[in-house]
This record gives structure tokens, sequence and C-alpha cells, in this order.
């Protein structure tokens, strides 16, 4: 045990703790001196601000959607309340910049909306509703994002017992004063942590702005500073900014977290029932909910229509239908060995993040080695950083090595997707072993059964759903997993899906059709996964599936 | 000067009665107690006093005015729950300020009524703590001073104690009942604990199945309960079965397999009805002769309790337990007693059909 201890703590240092300290020590060593020359470039500076400002916008807007769809789902009584509940995780089964593939038919300047508008008469001229890009990059990221905060809000409202809500109307509050007084405020943890998730993933989201071919954004500067990495200090001043950003962030909320943090408090669950409210409020509801899923999933349609279209061009909706498109996704050379190399590369990672969570899990909990809680520490450590600061620091650091990605990336990738993955599924089966009381596995013993039946028959039956639900997890996000993929990734027999549909996405004739093809598949996978999970672990861990 | 009424409440759940054409009234200033085993109900008729739910059929009225149809946060009621239901988010000082803050109370006011109840619960130096810093006992009394800070016309407690280990909860139980009193507070109190409901109560109801089958006095209800099923809910009972020989002034003899018994009734028997005859355990005591309601018992076992001496006993195939007082200390573990109990404290109930 102790040697698997040692492997563990080997793994994470060299391959998550060493390139992050190297990136900050080269950075500082290095460039320095040079962080000046770099802010006064306008063009590092013009990226530095959008970047800050669609983040933060991305994630007021994200917000002001999310939190009445908390509450209008958490608390009244409306038709269809379970269905509406789940159905918001919709928007999670892609990542945006998939659906910017269909977002572009739908908005652009020849797009769905602007044919439509001009055959009723409403308007003569298209207008540009994507901006230079930036605006659909905003409205992407939002669709895309805001089902986090609400599922993490969704998560604190109920854990919000019923009394106290109760206690308050008891004592003279009435439904807004509860609302404002007791609800809102108890529902903060879950709210900041998924507004903190927004905010990070859209400051460093590199595949939207990618398809929108936007370049001044921190991620896209830094994707493009790869190719002159030894010769261009910009990269480096603004991977070290995302990071530094992403950490305060990162510690900051958990700070808070914490001082809010409910534990302590003598918790029984009741929970409540939803409220019948009077028809307005039901039928205001009703409408921003159907309103609300039907704008998020209509990127989503875009693709799945685009992927099915002969072609569309000048037309609202697609004319002729075909089935071409997914044909070749299986003999087109870059959709072809990106899905078959996806699958690999995720079922590995998949496979490699169960075990270690695994074995993180029965360390933690199951042995007394001395300074096994740091294992804990390196699972979090990658949520403070951001994906494409590890893609970059790999590149860094494993450059000219036997590691080096431009000459074989699966090895890095896989760590990646497997860093990357880890601080969700080594929870989620660090919770399912918390759960088993040792007291149950020591009966086992007692009776005469050895440590190994005893894990077999006691602790693996409860182990097994979280496993399973970790595997999925691990699996399936990675298949989506973007950053990383799009950075370590240069040549084409090594392409994972995100690459593929990247490259695709680029070009003029049938690439378009052929990457919304491939998304559309990548989304059914991840909308399995989704249903799996869900059914596996119930809605808490759903929550925490971003 | 009944202050609450709930007239003939009917609440059903999925077709099943939860309450069954309850009417309970509540004097002014008192402490009430619906006990009863859990899903009796008497939680369904508290919420529905609160606003929580409402009744199928039926009326609440506090004072003159019916509330039946009124909210909760228009009632002027004030409930403490079984889970405390603190809010995390809010120190102790606002979670007790936050309902008269909603009535817009000037804050020095607030402040002066907060810190009164706060010392009144023993917590005023606990103001500035969160709730997650108290232990289970304080934070009940936050919720107790919650509750009455706002001086409301009722006090409803849902098992306030049951969430707290033993010591606490008797220690608890104390302060709610002096500060009940010297507030003169009405109170509706659920519990599923007949001793605390005996010792906390100045009327206790008790509820079965969505009915309310007795309501009086703590002691009324112990010593001549109306009904066997009050009887055995209250505390361990004896029963043998028996035949009224004769039935005159309150006293009726009963030919029951232990011997001939005499008790005290307060209507007269028919003469050949079959009844039960009970009588507590502690009612037994050990005589030197026979007289009147003695019988002889063979000792089948004897346990020390402390306070007393538990002993099974058996008479003509009639298993008996007896509680003696300690002052029996040296009792035989083996062999035969003479025990008596007096008239008065045996209950003869009509059998039921």
């Amino acid at each position: 045990m102790t040697g698997l201890f040692l492997l563990l703590l080997i793994f994470f240092l060299l391959f998550s703790v060493y390139p992050i300290v190297f990136l900050f020590w080269k950075s500082t060593n290095v460039s320095i001196h040079l962080f000046p020359i770099v802010w006064s470039n306008i063009a590092v500076r013009h990226s530095f601000i959008n970047s800050i400002s669609l983040a933060l916008f991305v994630t007021i807007a994200a917000s002001v959607i999310a939190i009445p769809l908390a509450l209008m789902t958490g608390f009244i009584k409306i038709p269809g309340r379970n269905f509406w509940k789940k159905a918001f995780l919709l928007p999670l089964i892609a990542p945006p910049f998939v659906s910017a593939i269909g977002m572009r038919q739908i908005l652009s300047r020849f797009g769905s909306v602007n044919l439509l508008l001009m055959k009723a008469g409403v308007i003569e001229q298209p207008i540009n509703f994507l901006g230079a890009g930036l605006t659909g990059i905003f409205i992407l990221q939002v669709l895309h994002l805001y089902p986090i905060i609400y599922l993490n809000m969704s998560a604190s409202l109920e854990n919000i017992e019923a009394s106290c809500i109760e206690s308050a109307e008891n004592i003279g509050a009435s439904f807004w004063q509860t609302l404002r007084k007791i609800i809102l405020p108890m529902s903060l943890p879950g709210y900041f942590a998924g507004a903190f998730l927004v905010f990070i993933w859209s400051l460093t989201d590199l595949g939207t702005p990618l398809v929108f071919d936007y370049s001044d954004l921190i991620p896209v500067s830094i994707f493009q500073s790869l190719t002159d990495i030894y010769s261009n200090p910009a990269g480096y001043v603004l991977v070290i900014f995302v990071c530094i950003i992403a950490i305060i962030l990162f510690f900051s909320t958990r700070y808070f977290l914490e001082k809010i943090s409910y534990v302590g408090i003598v918790r029984y669950k009741t929970t409540k029932e939803p409220l019948s409210v009077g028809k307005p409020l039901r039928a205001i509801s009703l409408i921003y909910l159907g309103i609300l899923l039907f704008i998020s999933i209509l990127p989503h349609a875009a693709v799945i229509l685009n992927s099915f279209s002969e072609k569309w061009f000048l037309t609202v909706l697609p004319e002729r239908w075909t089935l071409h498109y997914y044909r070749e996704v299986f003999h087109h050379p870059i959709a072809k060995i990106s899905l078959i190399n996806s699958t690999l590369y995720s079922g590995i990672a998949g496979i490699i993040t169960t075990i270690i969570s695994l074995a993180i899990g029965f360390i933690i909990y199951r042995t007394q080695i001395k300074g096994r809680q740091i294992l804990e520490s390196f699972v979090i450590f990658p949520m403070a950083i951001p994906g494409i600061v590890f893609a970059f620091a790999f590149v860094l650091v494993f450059s000219e090595t036997i590691l080096d990605p431009r000459n074989f990336p699966v090895f890095l990738l896989v760590i990646a997707y497997v860093l990357r993955r880890m601080p969700f599924s080594a929870r989620s089966i660090m919770a399912n072993f918390q759960q088993i009381d040792i007291s149950c596995e020591e009966a086992c013993l007692n009776l005469g059964a050895s440590r190994w039946t005893t894990f077999r028959k006691i602790t693996m039956p409860v182990l097994k759903n979280g496993i399973v639900a970790g595997f999925i997890f691990a699996f399936a996000f990675s298949m989506m997993e973007v950053s990383s993929s799009l950075i370590l990734v240069s040549k084409q027999q090594y392409f994972p899906i995100a690459k593929g549909i990247y490259q695709l996405a680029g070009r003029v004739t049938d690439g378009p059709y052929i990457a919304s093809a491939l998304g559309v598949l990548g989304m059914i996978v991840s909308f399995i996964a989704l249903m799996m999970i869900y059914k596996l672990t119930g809605q808490e861990n759903v929550s925490i599936s971003v | 000067m009944i202050k609450l009424s709930a007239l003939n409440i009917t609440k059903k759940y999925d077709r099943a009665y939860v309450l069954n054409n309850v009417s309970v009234y509540v004097e002014e200033s008192q402490f009430f107690a619906l006990l009863g085993p859990s899903g009796s109900g008497k939680t369904t008729l508290l919420r529905i006093i609160a606003g929580f739910l409402k009744p199928d059929s039926g009326k609440i009225i506090i004072g003159n005015r019916d509330i039946t149809y009124l909210p909760p946060n228009k009632r002027n009621t004030a409930m403490v729950f079984q889970n405390f239901s603190l809010w995390p988010h809010m120190n102790v000082f606002e979670n007790v300020a936050f309902g008269l803050r909603l009535r817009k109370i000037p804050n020095k006011t607030i402040k002066e009524r907060v810190y009164k109840i706060l010392s009144m619960v023993h917590l005023a130096d606990y103001a500035e703590k969160k709730p997650q810093q108290l232990s289970g006992g304080q934070q009940q009394r936050v919720a107790l001073a919650r509750a009455l800070v706002i001086e409301p016309e009722i006090l409803l407690l849902d098992e306030p104690l049951s969430n707290l280990d033993a010591h606490l909860r008797d220690e608890l139980r104390q302060e709610i009942r002096t500060l009940q009193k010297n507030l003169g507070i009405t109170t509706i109190y659920v519990t599923h604990d007949q001793r605390e409901a005996m010792l906390i109560a100045d009327v206790i109801a008790i509820m079965m199945n969505g009915n309310i089958i007795e309501t009086d006095s703590p002691d009324v209800l112990y010593q001549e309960p109306g009904c066997i099923e009050t009887a055995r809910f209250l505390g361990e009972l004896n029963e043998v079965e028996g035949v009224v020989l004769n039935s005159e002034n309150n006293f009726c003899m009963i030919k029951t397999s232990i011997g001939t018994l005499k008790a005290k009734v307060s209507s007269n028997f028919a003469k050949g009805e079959d009844v039960i005859v009970g009588f507590r355990p502690e009612f037994l005591y050990i005589v030197s002769e026979k007289t009147e309601n003695t019988f002889v018992c063979e000792i089948v076992s004897i346990e020390y309790v402390g306070s007393t001496i538990n002993a099974i006993l058996q008479s003509n195939d009639q298993i008996l337990r007896a509680a003696f007082s300690p002052l029996y200390f040296k009792m035989p573990e083996k062999g035969k007693l003479l025990v008596s109990v007096d008239p008065e404290h045996i209950i003869a109930f009509r059998k039921k059909k």
C-alpha cells in the first residue's frame, strides 16, 4: 500500500505539480522583465480586456438566466416539473465550440434568422448578430454555461430544509420576503461554486473563439503563441496571468464557501413540497422555461440539421437531406481517425482515472499511511488550473524530451484527460467510500471473511455505482475535452475528436457537415453518459459534472 | 376562556384519514400537549393550526378570528421545529430579530427585545455566534427565542426535544415549562413521549389513528383513564379479564382468575357484563394478611432497578407485573407473596365486542 501511495505521489508530482511549478519558474526566470514589454503590446492588452469582460458578462448573463430557473424548478408547482428539472442538462451535452457550428448557421449574415426576417419583410438588410465574433462567442458561452450555475444552485436549494422556510413564513414573512431573506442567501454557496466555474470556463474557452475565427482573446493568443513558444514571451505572460486569476478565484471561492458553509447545522432532511402559486406566476414560469429551453437547444438542433442536410446555404432550413455525412464520418481520413483515436484515448483515460480514484479512496479511507491526505489536495489541484494552462505547461516541460507531444502526443493527452477529470471522478468515488461505515467491513472481517472477500462482498457493491459513474464521466467528458486536444496534438494521425471537428469545421466544402455529424455523435455519447450518471448517482453528482 | 379551537378537522391523504373529525379546545395560557404514537395525526393537526396544511373540512379559530384559510404568515402563531431550522446565514441575534424586523419594529426596541428573550433562554452571550457554532440544545433555545420574541398568540412546538440527548431534554423541558408559565403564552406541544407530555402539560389530548381518544389533565389520564387505550399508552398496565358480579355505589365486584376484585367505577356496570380489569404495577403492594383485593402470587423473577423493585408475579396462570417500593429491599427472589391493590386503583373497562 505504501508503494502504491508513493507511486501516486510521483505521478501527481511529475505530471501535475511539476509542470505548473516549472511554468512559473521559467516565466519568472526568463521573462519577468518582458512582462511590461508584453503589456505594452496593444494586441495583448486588447485580448486581455476582451477576455476579462467576456468572462464577466457571460457570468452575469448566465446568473440572470440561471437563478430564476433554479427557483422555478426548485420551488414552484409547475406541470412537468421533473421533466424541466432534467431538461436543462441538455445544453451541456456538447461543448460550445460544437454548437458554434450550428450557431453560425442560424445567426450568420445569411443564416436562418436573417433569412426568415427578410422573407417576412421585417428587415431589408441582414443584421450582423454575431458582431465581429465576440457577440457570437458570448451568446454561445452563456447558452452553454448557464446550466452549470443552475445545477449547482439547485443542489444548494435542495439542501435547504423545509422547516427553515416554514419558520420564516410562520413568524410572518411573506413569499417574497422568505425568498429574499432566507432562500436566496442560503443558496449562495451553490451559486458561487457555479459562477466560479462559469467565469473560468469562459475565460479559458479556446474552441469557441477558434470556430468563430476571433483571435483577440487570451486563450487564442496563447494557442497562437505555441508556434513560437521559445521566442515570443506573450504566451507565457498570458498563461501565467490566467493561471493566477484562476488560482486566486479558486481559493477565494473555497475560502468564501467555507466561511458560509452550513456544515455543523443539525440537519434532518425534510423536503419541501413545491409551492402552489397563482396562475400568473405559473404561466410566467412555464413561458420562461419553454423559451429558454428552446433557445438553448437551438444551436444543438442546428448542428443536427446541418449533419443531415445535403447543403444548407441561403435557406431558412436545409432543403435536401442526406445520411452521406454520417457515412463520411467513418471514411473521411480526419473524421475516421479522430473518432477512433478519441474512443481509445478516452477509454484509457477513463480506466486510469477510475483506478487512480479507487486507489486514492482506498488509501485515504482505509489505510493509516502518514500524509495520505495530501492525495486529496492533488486530486483537487487541477480544478484550480485551467485546461489550457496545463496543456501549455505540458508543451513547455516535455518538449524535446521523450514525451514531446509534437512527436507522440497520446501519452500526455491521456494524462491531461486523467488530471482534468480526476477531481470529479475521484470525489464521486471518495464520497462513496465515506458512505460505507467502516464497522460494516469490520463486521464482515469479524465473521471470518478475508480482507479481499470483504472488499469484494461488502465494499465493492456500495462503490459499484460510483465507480461506473466515475468511469462514464471521465470517458464522456474526455471525448469532449477541448483545450488540451487542440493544443497538444498537431499530427493528423493522432487527432482526437475535438481537433478533428475544429479542422473539419474550418474547411469550406463538406467539412462543416462532417464536423456536425461528428459533433452529433459526440452529443449522443454525452447524452447517454449524462443519463447513465443521473441514473447511477442521483442528481447531486451530475451537478459536479462540469 | 378558550383561546384556540380546532373544530371538526378532517384531513385525508390518498383517501386515508389522517385526521377524522377532530376537535380540540385550548384555553388561554394553557400548556396543551398532543400525545400519540407516530402516524396518529398529531403533527398534521399542528401543521393545520400553523397554516402549513389546509384541512379538508373543519375550522381553526384563534380568539374570535376564523383563520382556517389564512396563510401561515398572517396567523400570529410561532412554531418551534423538531430540527431546529435555524438560518445558517444569520447569527443568533439576526435569527431572533428576523420576525421583529418583518414587523418594522424600530432597531432599538428590537435590540432590547432580542436580548431580553436571549437572556431568558440563557444565550445572551451567544448573540454574535452563528448557529453552527452552537450545540443542539443551544440551537433549540435559539429557535425557541425566535418563536417567543414576536409574542405570538399561540406557541406551537413540534417534538422540539426529540433530537436532543436525554440530559439536555430534561433541562430544556423544564426551561420551556418555566418560560411558558412566566409568559403565560398559550402553547400546543406535540410529542410521542408520554413521560414528556405528563411532565410538561396542563392538559393532554391523546391521539390515535387520526382521532382524539381522550383529553384531560395528566394525573387524571394516568390514574383514572376513560378507556383502556389511554391506560395502555400512558404506562404499564396489568390487565385481567373478569365478569361483573354486582355493581353499586360506584363500586363493583368483579370475578377474575386471580380472585374477586373490588374496583371503583364512574358509572355502574350491568351484572354479568364482561370487563377488563386494569391496574398499574406500582399500585401493587405487599401485605401480611388476607383482606379485600388480596391475592397470592408466585414470584417469577425480580429486578432491582434502583428506584423500584420490578417483579414478575404469577397468580393462577395470570402473569402480573409489580413495581414495589425499594423499601422492600431484602425481598426473597423465590416463593410466594401476598399482594393487594386498593379498589381506587383498579379500573374496570367495558370489553369491546
